[in-house]
């Protein structure tokens, strides 16, 4: 046991331990969405950041977040990209970057977030979380990308195709909506619905989240 | 956001103000909905606004059938949250989809700030949603002055004489009353009319003395229009007899008052009665035809102008009639005039004024007994003659041979009878179909009294039961679609997944009214009167009668919208695409096929017993 697991990291480790054995249902999770200027999270920057709370079966939209920053200080507000009305009084500033992040770590503690393609978003997260020292820890992640890759080459067997596990890919499968548009916030919710859709055909029905989270690594 | 895109086009939020739609947003919740859990979201969500974004849900009543099939945009769950009553309705999961919810409160409050979103919902709720007409689809004038029926015109009681009268006396009188005509009555009955202008020209100009009768002098047995009928019908009398008095009589002919041209010119906003006149004004038959081709362009026009469709139906079958009248006269003009007398009779669509662009011809001859050779064919050649110039004018030939061309259609009375005592005491699939077609009539031209008798004869033939029983069965094995999108209840016609709105709504609305016709022995050939005389029957509700007329009313309005649209194309004219459709006209095509299927069902239960 040495120096490296202090009593307060043994705690945290059995409630997990013990948060994963209860069904999925019991938990909330955060469905995370990020545009950035590129796949390099120490040389490119975030863009947009949106999330919403789900609370099985629901989503809570009214609690969704979404927010914008401006690079660097040459970039003239007027040329923003539209942002929805929803969301305009919370138009950041670069510098604000940190206390939106700030939010975002208070709402993943205890919490799984969710997103389609974790490598991207988490470590965007990550890098943040070092420069920034703030600390994400969600109870896990689910990946509803990673979900539906290990589904198919399970029932198929099969050579996979990027472009057929994109986000509007996935969700046409599970007979969802196809969105339009490329913006953060419907991105989040959308990433939403596919892994209640994704979660809700899973039996038996109040599976442990441990199992699900196994399932999209 | 796509969540405000979608309410955007999603009524009645798209009647919310932006802000008002973003902080609906606001205050929802979505859900994925699956056959394991929707009734237990449903359970434990209500009292809320359910909005079905994607996927398929029937609606289950407390005894298992179905009250409504959910899909895209279809909104439920309101009734518990307008009445405070427990939801007892359960959902049928047809295929998984995402769900909104909105809860009470925030429902409440939207109802609080918003008139337009609250009258949905309280019609929505009373299923008046037929009623909810939009500004947005522009156009339509709150006022359609030849829809008004003549009754309500006309303002004073008829001022009449009887034939007998002095010409002097009858001067006295009209002036007393400032009036420019007269009606001639005796015993009841209308026997003339006089004029001003008969004063002047038969009696003063030649010199005649005040005592002369006024029977000698006045127009006898004048054109005249039946009060319940519209200011169209009285419009296009008149200009068919270039007269401008017209006495108006009720059902059993007796006189109750006059209606003049300058009465229709007060009333007058937009006149089709152009394009009848220069119908009735074509001199050789080449003319009549080039007039006819504008009518589908007129049509166009004309469409943006009204109120309700329902009159372009008749407007077509006006200028049906028109047509038929001015072929006629041409006939006679060039082989003499009716050896007897006749009545050209007009059956299915044009005989219920619900004539299309795309309607055929359904006519026929009624002819007295004992003519000879000579004058048969007479009227033989008159039907040819007729029937292909109606053809020639864009009004297409019966398939079904259904014309005064056809000898089967040429006929006596008696032998008309004979035809539909057959069709209501052998009633094959074919002889049904056929009542359908010809207990649907109406005089175009020739002798109303004629008609009269005749048609009073065929509605008692038509109050047998077990005809009737027949035709409630026959009704009933159409199965009206109650989802829009679910693939087996479309048509596969060529271009794709279409809702025939003919067959499975309008046409079976006229046949269900046409049952309650039968029984009640009603002799009105239009599915809106007949509605409205169904007053009188105790087998349908008056709000089952206004349901249907709601249902008729939209969906002859969905189909005439449809027809305008691809009228110069190879689309199907009577099958419409239900993805084309506003998400408020598929909710409310839906409430009309709902409405469709009980009645269908309530005629079943009244009338089927007695058939086979």
């Amino acid at each position: 046991m040495g120096n490296l697991m202090s009593i307060n990291g043994l705690r945290k480790s059995w409630t997990k331990h013990r948060q994963l054995k209860r069904p999925w249902q019991a938990h909330t999770y955060i469905a995370i969405d990020i545009e950035t200027t590129g796949l390099d999270p120490i040389n490119d920057q975030i863009l947009s950041i949106a999330w919403v709370p789900v609370k099985p079966p629901m989503i809570l939209i009214g609690e969704a977040q979404y927010h914008e920053f401006c690079i660097g200080s040459d970039v003239d507000l007027q040329q923003s990209p539209t942002i929805h009305g929803l969301t305009k009084a919370q138009l950041s500033s670069g510098g604000d970057v940190k206390k939106v992040l700030k939010d975002l770590e208070d709402k993943l503690y205890g919490c799984v977030m969710v997103c389609h393609h974790r490598s991207l978003d988490w470590s965007y997260l990550r890098y943040n979380g070092l420069t920034k020292n703030l600390h994400f820890e969600p109870l896990g992640v689910f990946d509803t990308l990673s979900y539906e890759k290990n589904k198919m080459s399970f029932d198929n067997n099969c050579q996979l195709n990027n472009s057929r596990l994109t986000l509007s890919a996935c969700r046409s499968k599970y007979g969802l909506p196809n969105y339009t548009s490329h913006h953060a916030l419907d991105d989040a919710i959308a990433c939403a619905e596919l892994f209640l859709a994704q979660a809700t055909k899973i039996k038996p029905f109040n599976e442990k989240l441990g199992f699900l989270l196994k399932q999209s690594r | 956001m796509d969540i405000e895109r979608f309410l955007t086009d999603c009524p009645p939020f798209d009647e919310l103000t932006e802000q008002q739609r973003t902080w609906s947003v606001n205050q929802m919740q979505s859900t994925y909905m699956n056959a394991d859990n929707c009734n237990e979201i449903m359970r434990d969500c209500s009292p809320a606004l359910f909005i079905v974004r994607s996927g398929v849900f029937d609606l289950k009543g407390k005894d298992g059938t179905l009250v409504e099939r959910l899909e895209q945009g279809d909104l439920f769950g309101y009734p518990s949250l307008l009445s405070g009553r427990a939801i007892v309705n359960t959902l049928q999961c047809i295929e998984d989809g995402i769900v909104y919810v909105l809860p009470q409160v925030a429902f409440d409050k939207l109802r609080n700030q918003s008139r337009a979103f609250e009258r949905y919902f309280i019609n929505a709720h009373g299923e008046r949603l037929l009623t909810e007409r939009r500004g947005k689809t522009a156009g339509y004038d709150d006022y359609d002055w030849t829809e008004q029926r003549v009754e309500d015109v006309i303002q004073r009681a008829p001022i009449s004489l009887a034939s007998d009268t002095t010409i002097q006396n009858a001067a006295q009188c009209m002036s007393e009353n400032g009036i420019s005509s007269i009606l001639v009555v005796d015993s009841d009955q209308l026997v003339g009319i006089l004029t001003d202008r008969d004063i002047r020209n038969r009696v003063v100009a030649k010199g005649l003395g005040f005592n002369v009768t006024v029977a000698a002098v006045m127009t006898h047995l004048p054109e005249f229009v039946f009060a319940h009928r519209s200011l169209l019908d009285a419009l296009t009398t008149m200009t068919a007899n270039n007269v401008h008095h017209l006495p108006v009589v009720d059902e059993q002919l007796r006189p109750v008052g006059m209606i003049t041209a300058t009465d229709l010119i007060k009333q007058q906003r937009s006149e089709p009665v152009y394009l009848i006149s220069s119908i009735y004004k074509s001199t050789t038959r080449a003319q009549l035809v080039e007039e006819a081709q504008k009518i589908p362009q007129y049509l166009n026009s004309f469409a943006l102008r009204v109120k309700q469709t329902a009159i372009l139906g008749r407007l077509m079958a006006s200028l049906t009639d028109a047509m038929t009248r001015q072929f006629i006269k041409l006939f006679e003009a060039e082989n003499g005039a009716a050896p007897a007398r006749y009545c050209w009779l007009a059956f299915g669509s044009q005989g219920r004024e619900d004539q299309t662009l795309s309607s055929d011809q359904d006519n026929g001859l009624l002819l007295t007994d004992g003519l000879t050779e000579s004058q048969l064919d007479w009227f033989r050649r008159l039907g040819e003659y007729v029937c292909e110039g109606l053809h020639d004018c864009g009004v297409p030939l019966c398939p079904g041979n259904i014309m005064a061309s056809n000898p089967e259609c040429r006929g006596t009375q008696q032998q008309w009878l004979a035809r539909f005592e057959r069709w209501t005491t052998h009633p094959t699939p074919k002889a049904l179909m056929y009542c359908q077609i010809f207990f649907d009539s109406r005089a175009v031209a020739g002798q109303q009294k004629m008609f009269n008798q005749f048609r009073e004869a065929v509605a008692d033939i038509g109050k047998n039961e077990f005809f009737i029983g027949n035709l409630a069965l026959l009704v009933n094995r159409i199965s009206v679609p109650l989802g829009l999108f679910n693939r087996f209840r479309t048509e596969d016609v060529k271009q794709g997944e279409r809702i025939d709105i003919k067959r499975y709504g309008i046409a079976l609305i006229n046949d269900i009214v046409r049952l309650y016709s039968l029984h009640q022995g009603l002799t009105e050939p239009s599915t809106a009167q007949r509605i409205e005389r169904l007053q009188e029957s105790r087998l349908i509700s008056e709000r089952d009668r206004q349901s249907l007329l709601e249902a008729w009313q939209f969906l002859t309005q969905l189909r005439l919208d449809h027809q305008l649209r691809v009228w110069h194309t190879d689309e199907p004219k009577n099958a419409i695409d239900p993805d084309s459709l506003s998400t408020l006209s598929r909710r409310q095509l839906k409430t009309a096929f709902k409405i469709i299927k009980q009645a269908q069902q309530g005629v079943g239960l009244k009338f089927s017993r007695q058939g086979y």
